[in-house]
Order: C-alpha cells, then structure tokens, then sequence
C-alpha cells in the first residue's frame, strides 16, 4: 500500500465536501475572528521576487514521505523547539476578536522563518504591523501588504507591543527602534490559485502565507501532506489559539487549499535580541 | 625509462627495508585536527545555503538545513547551530556569528564550525549523520 500521510485524529480537515459547514461554523462566532476582506485593497502584484523554484510533481510522494519519516517538517521543528524549551510559548498564534488574520499569518511565518534560522524565540505582534497598515482601524487585509510592511519597517515583539493591541500608545520610539530586528529579507509572490508552487515551497521547509476568499480567512501554509494515491493536502497553522484543531492545525485539500493570494518569506534578519 | 625507475626505487626501498628493517614511522592521528576558522566562546556551527536554491536540493541535505536531527544533537551536544541564507542581514547578529559568515567558502550549501580551538569548514555533508560525524570529532 502507497504511503499516506498521518492525519492526527484531532486535525480538522477541509475539503470541498465540508467547506460550507466549515465557514458556517465559524462565521457567527465572534471568538473565531478572521478578516480577509474583498472589499478591501487587493492582494499585490509585483510585489517580491518571482517564483522560481519548483519542485517537479515525481519528486513529490517521495520527498513528502521522507520529510515526514525523518520529522523535518516546519511542524516537527516547533514541536522539537518546544519539547526543548526553546520555543517557549503556544504552536500558533491568536488573533481573538481583531480581523487580523492577514497579518498574524505573516507573522507567524517570520516566527517560523526564525526558528529555521536557529534565532531565538521571540514572541511578536501581529498589531504592531495590522494597527500601522490600517491606520489603527480593525479591519481585514491581505498577508501580501502585510509582508510588504514587514519587508520595510519590521514587527515589534510581543514585550513591547501585545499581540493583538490596536492602540497607539505602543506606537513610540522603543517599538520603533526594536521592529527593526525582525525584518523579512527575502521572499516569494505566488501565483494565485498555483498548487505546484505552493507545494514546491512547503516541500523546501519554506511557509506560506495564504489567503482563502471562500473562507474569508488568512492561515499558514506549513507542510504538504499526501492525502490520497495522486492527491494533495497541506497543513496549515491556524490564528485561533492552540485549541483549534490538533495543537492549532488543520488540513486543507481539494480547491480549498488553493490560496487567492500567497507569499512565502524565505530569510529574515539574524537579530540576537536580548 | 619511466617504469624502470619506478623499479629501481621499490628495489632500493626493499633493500633497505630487508638490512635495516622497518623504519620508525611517526604514527599519524586518524583525525588531523584543523585549527579553528573563526573565534567563538562556545561551539558554533553555521550551515550557509541560497534560500532560492533549496529546490535543488536532496531532502537528505535540506534535514540538515532546516529538519530536527542535526539541531537536536548539536543542542544535546553544546553546539549553538544556526542555518543562514548567504545574503542574509547580519548587522544585529552577534559578532562571532558574523565572523562565521564571512569565512572563506567555496561554494554553497557550505557548513563551517569551531569549538574555538578546532573546526572545519567544508561542502555541507551529505545527511544529517554525516553531520553529526563531522562535529563529533570537534566536540569535547
């Protein structure tokens, strides 16, 4: 029998068959927030470099079986950090009530990024990018002007900025000074809608932060999985807390995984922040 | 003429071997330790790759870039261990580190490492046990 990735019993999947219970579960519950918004700016174009690095469908079932056999996958890595004590805080971030899912999955990603790097553990705040994009307004946004932003200007950690803080009291000259150690250096713009290279990144161990209109929510993109004997799906990290899912993750597949807008932060800047 | 000094030379190596017997050789370490390519306090190993490049890549080597065996033995090992893309931004990063970057390589994915008195810096091995293997011999 072909390989097939674990599914943990707790993960919730999402596919074409239960997408309409899932957006319908979620969209009254105010705990749940999320805040990819239509109506608001779309997703950037020509922001980034280009995608050029794909990996070939043949190479995919064996090179997912192998990351999972050998638990090199983003996933494992916070779970192994954690284990370690070196990722002290929860898998996943938590954007509450905010409508800042665009820029938690951003963030996440760069937190991500870090831990690949081997730099230490540092909580950020997704408001500290969301509150300056939107002029300090709880709207929706799209993870590419959030990484844009991050490019430029950086994310101010946690200690400095609470992660879901939109006020401008924490807008000062510390903050300021301090978001300029968390800066994203590299990065993808995705094709819309293209599976391959979203695939090929996860398969590099790269993020990717993906924006579902059906879903009207922003997650992370962290693994490929394989689902099916010629069929993909791909784990994602939610911004719900680590009580969503198995440990704040869930399963896309089918043409939900097919994000409207995608990035993939590729470096960060090496910062020992004390 | 070539092979007649060839013989020549093994004729008198034998020779000698046979009326002096065999000469006192000074024995060799199986492990030449190299000196240290960048001064550090503690153990240090930084793997330096193009993030742009990984495509191409075996998952075997990508493991030792980002996967958990590699860092979780140099963690239960002593070693701080950081993988760096090699146009990172390293102005905020700890002198030593930066150190590490700079020191002459060849290629990429390349991974160098010191103890602060022994290293090495060479083509990134092949999995992450050929990894491990090579810091082993560096840890104390």
């Amino acid at each position: 029998m072909s390989f097939r990735s674990y599914i943990p019993s707790k993960m919730k999947v999402i596919g074409d068959h239960n997408a309409d219970v899932v957006v319908r579960a979620y969209a009254e519950n105010p705990e749940y927030g999320r805040g990819l918004d239509p109506d608001c700016a779309e997703p950037l174009e020509g922001f980034g470099t280009s995608f050029n690095a794909m990996i070939p469908r043949e190479e995919w079932n064996e090179r997912i079986e192998e990351m999972e056999r050998k638990k090199m996958r983003l996933p494992d890595l916070v779970d192994d950090l954690k284990a370690r004590g070196e990722w002290d805080g929860p898998r996943v971030l938590n954007q509450s009530r905010t409508n800042y899912c665009w820029i938690n999955s951003p963030v996440h990603a760069v937190m991500l990024t870090r831990a690949k790097q081997g730099e230490k553990y540092v909580p950020l705040s997704p408001a500290s990018v969301g509150a300056k994009i939107k002029n300090f307004r709880n709207v929706g946004g799209w993870g590419s002007e959030g990484l844009k932003y991050i490019r430029e200007h950086g994310i101010v950690p946690h200690e400095l900025w609470p992660a879901n803080a939109i006020d401008r009291r924490y807008d000062n000259s510390e903050s300021d000074a301090a978001r300029k150690h968390f800066k994203c250096d590299e990065w993808w713009l995705l094709q819309p809608r293209n599976l391959d290279q979203m695939m090929s990144c996860l398969l590099q161990n790269i993020p990717v932060c993906i924006g579902l209109n059906w879903w009207s929510h922003e997650v992370t993109a962290v693994a490929p999985a394989r689902v099916g004997e010629n069929s993909y799906g791909i784990i994602f990290d939610n911004s719900w807390g680590e009580g969503y899912g198995d440990k704040g993750r869930g399963l896309l597949r089918d043409s939900k995984m097919l994000p409207d807008d995608a990035v993939a932060p590729r470096t960060v800047t090496a910062s020992d922040w004390k | 003429m070539k092979q007649f000094i060839n013989g020549l030379c093994v004729g008198l190596l034998l020779a000698s071997v046979l009326e002096n017997g065999l000469p006192n050789i000074i024995p060799i370490p199986d492990i030449i330790p190299s000196s240290a390519p960048f001064e550090t306090d503690v153990p240090r190993c930084l793997a330096i790759y193009e993030s742009g490049e990984t495509h191409t890549l075996p998952a075997s080597k990508l493991d030792i870039l980002t996967g958990t065996k590699f860092r979780r033995w140099c963690s239960e090992n002593g070693w701080e261990f950081k993988s760096w893309d090699e146009e990172i931004t390293i102005e905020r990063a700890d002198e030593s580190w930066k150190k590490a970057l700079q020191v002459e390589r060849t290629d990429t994915p390349w991974l160098v490492f010191s103890n602060g008195n022994t290293g090495g810096s060479v083509p990134l091995p092949n999995d992450a046990d050929a990894a491990i293997e090579l810091l082993r011999e560096h840890t104390k």
